[in-house]
């Protein structure tokens, strides 16, 4: 589903992401993992327009999307679920998944209120909360939101960064278990991960980035029993 | 034999001085026309007003479009007090500046605070005000303004024609422009420069950055006094209407367009933007359209200005003069040791972030002369913790102490004076100065030199920043840096740039340094560096606390490492142990999903 | 004197309505791009004379008159983020914005100067010169429809930005800009909308003001500049406190101008430095503490 091949991302002079080789197959969730200032986000964000390419290409569907917008990038069914939330904070919990449907709206309007109905029906919480702005809502509730939103311009393509991130371990299950429901309602994800262990769990396939280098590739199982995963986290 | 004020000039600014005095004495007698001097003479008091404007805007990074009013003060208090009091013209020209002095003390009050576009509105505000209060007020002769000032008297007793009143004014821009020159090259424009690059980081090496700021609009407000008092006493009247907001954008155009902070950008758009009207007369119905235009391209296309983009080209800087060589003094290494190496220790430290708990009842004692490692996932409460012992943020409760000295709470100037500072996640250096000068900035608690001292370069003063020049090459030798000491500092490379961060910090004799985030963005050659440098600070006796997320790093480094998780300390202990805490393992790794283990 | 404060609130409250409908445009770009057009008066008055040309030379009805004039200067404002904001946006200087939208305000003004010369024109009032006595105070028709219109386009605009779709896009770049674009929302294109935006208010506000004034090519420094004061009082991000500061300053000035005319121009400049002194963010603007 998609294809990276020598991916470099820079921030001036700042060397983000030295060339990595990734690949996504449809149906399955595909994990990154691997220490702060590895190069997960920018993983994403260069998947998803926002980030800056150098080198390298990015195949969705056949597709080289590496040079498109991120608002277009959105309209070919990949979705970002950006790195804490990011919420539109003053803005209440109905108008972010509105704005989550902004690029179908135009469309088919119907379509869009059916979603927003679907998505509280999902986390019943944000129908209590559908009037309230979304930045008074707890972390729990927020990466609720957060996902509710990205689902609301219905991709086949998730690019999830670090859904689990400040929450407590409770929250972190049942998040966990929503991103397994939405693999098996036949979406492609795309997870990135700081806790190995949640997202070796999920994922089919996984990465652990280093230093802007993939340096271990396997499946979740695989990793899970690798001895070295611990060590790119935890050194020794 | 060298005098003092001219101490740091070489023979191509003195032949700069002969040859601009030159000028100044030739222009008007070889272009003997009374309009044509007319003109130069408001191009000279003008050219001192962009200076002013330069320093507070080019230097400090601040912006008026209020200068207007400044220039308004010098002008109005020369011209009362020589009609109305009956002093002559070099008794209230002083005095001219020194109001003009005063109210801009007085602007940078409500400007300390403010930035962006409420720094614009403060300026604009204060600008405004002065301008009716000239119209409305009868003192100041409200709109027909006050008559008949006199000129400056020759010691004969005659009032100075057109050409000797340029040659004054023309003179005291020289001056104006090699005093300014000694300040640009000094530690006074090294550290008004430090607050345009980053305000926090200059704080944190001990700058106090309001009072510097106060002293930036002081400066700037006597340049705009002098130039009003010279514009006062060119016609003989002066009424509100020159006063106004046009004026105050021609000035900061003037300075903007010429390139600022480059020394002679407001020489260079002063006579652009004097010398246009003259020029263009005829063409008097699109004066605006030319200058308008002339302004938008020059923003648009030279964002640095007509100099600034100069200097941007090799070809002209390989013609500037190389500095030479400076010859590092290690002792700066080894007085790092000297004095008292305290225990720091975090007690109950709180930070609450309305109801957020960022950090909850914190202990960590740092041992002194340890690398003391602090680590802990995203949102851990790391970061707040660093903002709170370096006093960024007040704490909601707790105590910083240094050797028992209770420090907690003062402002970030403050934790520096008392022997705390440290480095940035988002490297805060100061950009538009050279490597060297950055870690210059560092040692700014130090100096014994002032402001006069600076402005007239006395003996003292120079041989204080040679010597400090010395020891700063000899830190940036310490760090590996020494190649690149004349560089810009935005020019490094990223691990170069964390490299002279640590540099600026232990130019300030740390009692404690924080490194947050050292290895951010580094890669991995540069990391070996880095694991280096901080063991070669351990070495010389400096007591540092790391905060890293890269793990090989932080546990080859540290004597002890304190996990922070939801902002509560989770253990602590050497690396073997922390690495082996369920407790960590669980923060980090996470506990394993649940349906793992169902399915 | 009781008629003279109540003449003097009515025109406070139209004035300064006209101040915070203008006000609104800085706001606007503001929350989108971190910067405004400091030519906004110069917008203003472009609206004034485009719409002076429309009603009294060509003759078209005033309603028409002033839709002319608020798409004008709605379409200048798409030029104006082209030429002024966008080549500046990402420079060394933060400060660049400044002089490039004043360059086009100073061209602007000399653009007016030429096409209509550089004379106070008179600019009939559609609803008439007659004067309405309401208790004993007299008061222009014009006075009460600026205060109806202007506050009505503030209302209709905050109402714009909050329920209709397109409005929440812009607001949501506003928040969040990289969020914003994952949506699908197209940021560039909202900045030009909050542009355009910006500049029809500050045209409508010209069409509305100049039957009062008069209108000439140096008619909108002076309204920009309060304008400015007001948002700058309220909080730039802060459409409320915008709305207040408009009103308040426009009364200020007008109470003060019944003490003691010297008092009424310098009152507003006072008035602000006091408050910046103590809130340097405005009344109820936020509060920000840098990241580090």
């Amino acid at each position: 589903m998609l294809q990276i091949r020598g991916l470099k991302v820079a921030y001036g002079h700042i060397q983000a992401l030295h060339g990595i080789d990734l690949d996504a197959k449809a149906g399955e969730i595909t994990a990154i993992i691997g220490s702060n200032g590895a190069g997960k986000t920018s993983t994403l964000m260069a998947i998803s327009g926002l980030a800056p390419i150098t080198g390298g290409e990015i195949k969705f569907e056949g597709q080289t999307i590496s040079a498109i917008p991120a608002h277009a990038i959105t309209r070919l069914g990949i979705t970002h679920i950006l790195e804490g939330r990011q919420l539109f904070a003053d803005q209440s919990v109905e108008d972010n998944l509105i704005l989550g449907g902004y690029s179908r709206i135009g469309k088919d309007k119907a379509a869009v209120m059916a979603a927003v109905e679907r998505e509280m029906d999902r986390f019943p919480i944000l129908r209590q909360r559908r009037k309230q702005q979304a930045g008074t809502l707890s972390g729990g509730e927020q990466q609720m939101l957060a996902m509710s939103r990205g689902l609301m311009s219905e991709p086949k393509f998730l690019l999830m960064d670090e859904p689990s991130m400040g929450l407590a371990p409770l929250i972190v299950q049942e998040i966990a278990r929503t991103i397994r429901m939405l693999k098996d309602s036949g979406r492609a994800i795309l997870l990135v991960e700081q806790m190995a262990a949640v997202a070796l769990g999920l994922a089919d396939r996984a990465y652990v980035l280093e230093s802007g280098k993939v340096t271990i590739t396997g499946t979740g199982a695989e990793l899970a029993r690798d001895p070295e995963v611990k060590r790119a986290y935890l050194g020794g | 034999m060298r005098l003092p004020l001219l101490a740091a000039t070489g023979p191509m600014g003195w032949l700069g001085i002969v040859a601009a005095a030159l000028t100044v004495y030739a222009l008007p007698l070889v272009l003997d026309d009374a309009f044509f001097i007319l003109v130069m003479q408001s191009l000279a008091y003008l050219y001192i007003v962009a200076i002013g404007i330069d320093i507070l805007v080019g230097w400090t990074g601040q912006i008026s479009i209020g200068h207007a009013g400044l220039y308004a003060v010098g002008a109005y208090t020369s011209a009362l007090l020589t009609t109305k009091a009956g002093f002559s013209f070099w008794a209230s020209a002083p005095l001219g500046v020194v109001a003009a002095g005063i109210a801009g003390g007085l602007l940078a009050l409500p400007s300390l605070r403010a930035k962006g576009p409420y720094l614009a509105m403060v300026t604009l505000a204060f600008g405004f005000m002065v301008e009716v209060t000239a119209n409305r007020w009868d003192f100041t002769g409200g709109p027909m303004g006050i008559m008949s000032i006199p000129g400056p008297r020759l010691p004969s007793g005659e009032e100075m024609d057109g050409t000797e009143y340029f040659w004054l004014i023309g003179g005291t821009a020289i001056v104006v422009q090699v005093l300014t020159a000694n300040l640009y090259r000094s530690r006074i424009g090294r550290t008004l420069f430090a607050l345009q690059g980053s305000e926090v980081a200059a704080e944190t090496v001990g700058i106090n950055v309001y009072a510097w700021k106060v002293l930036a609009f002081v400066l700037s407000s006597v340049c705009a006094g002098l130039g009003g008092v010279f514009f006062a006493h060119q016609n003989g009247f002066i009424n509100s209407d020159t006063f106004v907001f046009g004026l105050s954008v021609q000035l900061l155009t003037s300075a903007l367009m010429g390139g600022s902070g480059t020394l002679f950008g407001p020489l260079v758009g002063s006579v652009i933007l004097n010398l246009l009207p003259t020029i263009f007369a005829h063409l008097h119905e699109y004066q605006l359209y030319i200058y308008g235009g002339i302004i938008l391209v020059t923003i648009v296309f030279m964002p640095r200005g007509i100099v600034g983009s100069l200097l941007q080209l090799n070809v002209v800087r390989g013609l500037l003069p190389k500095p030479a060589a400076i010859a590092p003094d290690p002792s700066v290494i080894a007085e790092l040791r000297e004095g008292a190496r305290p225990t720091v220790t975090v007690r109950d430290l709180s930070k609450h972030f309305g109801g957020i708990r960022a950090l909850n009842n914190v202990d960590i004692s740092i041992k002194p002369g340890t690398v003391h490692g602090l680590i802990g996932p995203n949102g851990s409460g790391k970061s707040t913790f660093v903002n709170v012992v370096t006093g960024i943020y007040k704490p909601t409760s707790g105590e910083v102490e240094v050797a028992g000295k209770q420090v907690g709470g003062s402002s970030p100037h403050g934790m520096a004076r008392s022997g705390i500072t440290r480095t940035f996640q988002s490297i805060r250096l100061f950009g538009d100065l050279s490597v060297l000068n950055n870690v210059m900035v560092g040692f700014h608690l130090q100096l014994r030199y002032g402001f006069l001292s600076h402005l007239f370069q006395t003996a003292g003063a120079v041989a204080e920043e040679e010597r400090y020049r010395r020891r700063a090459m000899a830190l940036l030798e310490f760090v590996g840096i020494a190649d690149r000491a004349e560089d810009l500092a935005q020019n490094l490379s990223y691990g170069e740039q964390r490299r002279l961060e640590i540099a600026r910090g232990l130019a300030t004799k740390p009692k404690l340094l924080l490194l947050d985030e050292p290895a951010a963005g580094v890669n991995p050659t540069e990391l070996h560096y880095l694991a280096d440098v901080i063991g070669r600070i351990k070495a010389a006796g400096v007591t540092q606390v790391v905060i890293e997320h890269h793990m090989e790093l932080i546990m080859g480094i540290s004597d002890t490492i304190s996990v922070l998780d939801f902002g509560q300390k989770i253990a602590e202990g050497t690396a073997t142990e922390v690495r082996a805490n369920p407790k960590v393992i669980e923060a980090y790794l996470g506990a394993p999903a649940e349906g793992e283990t169902h399915g | 004197m009781f008629a003279n404060i109540w003449q003097a609130v009515i025109s406070g409250l139209s004035i300064g309505s006209i101040y915070a409908l203008i006000a609104q445009g800085y706001y606007v770009t503001y929350i989108t791009t971190s910067t405004l057009n400091f030519g906004q008066g110069e917008f203003l008055m472009i609206g004034a004379m485009i719409g002076l040309t429309a009603y009294v030379v060509l003759g078209v009805p005033f309603p028409l008159a002033l839709l002319i004039a608020v798409v004008a200067t709605g379409l200048m404002g798409i030029a104006l983020e082209r030429i002024a904001i966008r080549p500046v946006l990402r420079h060394v200087l933060t400060h660049s914005w400044v002089l490039s939208t004043l360059a086009i305000s100073i061209i602007l003004k000399n653009g007016a100067v030429s096409l209509w010369g550089p004379e106070q024109i008179r600019f009939p009032s559609p609803f008439g010169e007659e004067v309405l006595k309401i208790g004993n105070a007299g008061i222009f028709p014009q006075e009460l429809f600026i205060i109806v219109c202007a506050l009505g386009t503030v209302a209709a605009v905050q109402l714009f930005l909050k329920k209709s779709i397109l409005g929440k896009a812009m607001m949501a770049v506003a928040h969040n800009r990289n969020a914003a674009a994952v949506m699908g929302i197209d940021v560039k294109r909202m900045v030009i909308l909050a542009f355009m935006l910006s500049s029809a208010l500050a045209g409508l506000g010209g069409i509305l003001i100049a039957p009062v004034t008069f209108a000439w090519a140096y008619m909108g420094t002076v309204p920009g500049i309060k304008a400015f004061a007001a948002a700058i009082f309220g909080g730039l991000e802060n459409p409320v406190g915008i709305l207040i500061g408009g009103l308040l300053i426009g009364l200020l000035e007008q109470l003060f101008g019944v003490i003691n005319s010297n008092l009424k121009e310098g009152i507003t400049f006072l008035f602000i430095l006091i408050m910046l002194a103590f809130r340097p963010t405005g009344l109820m603007g936020r509060r920000t503490v840098e990241k580090v």
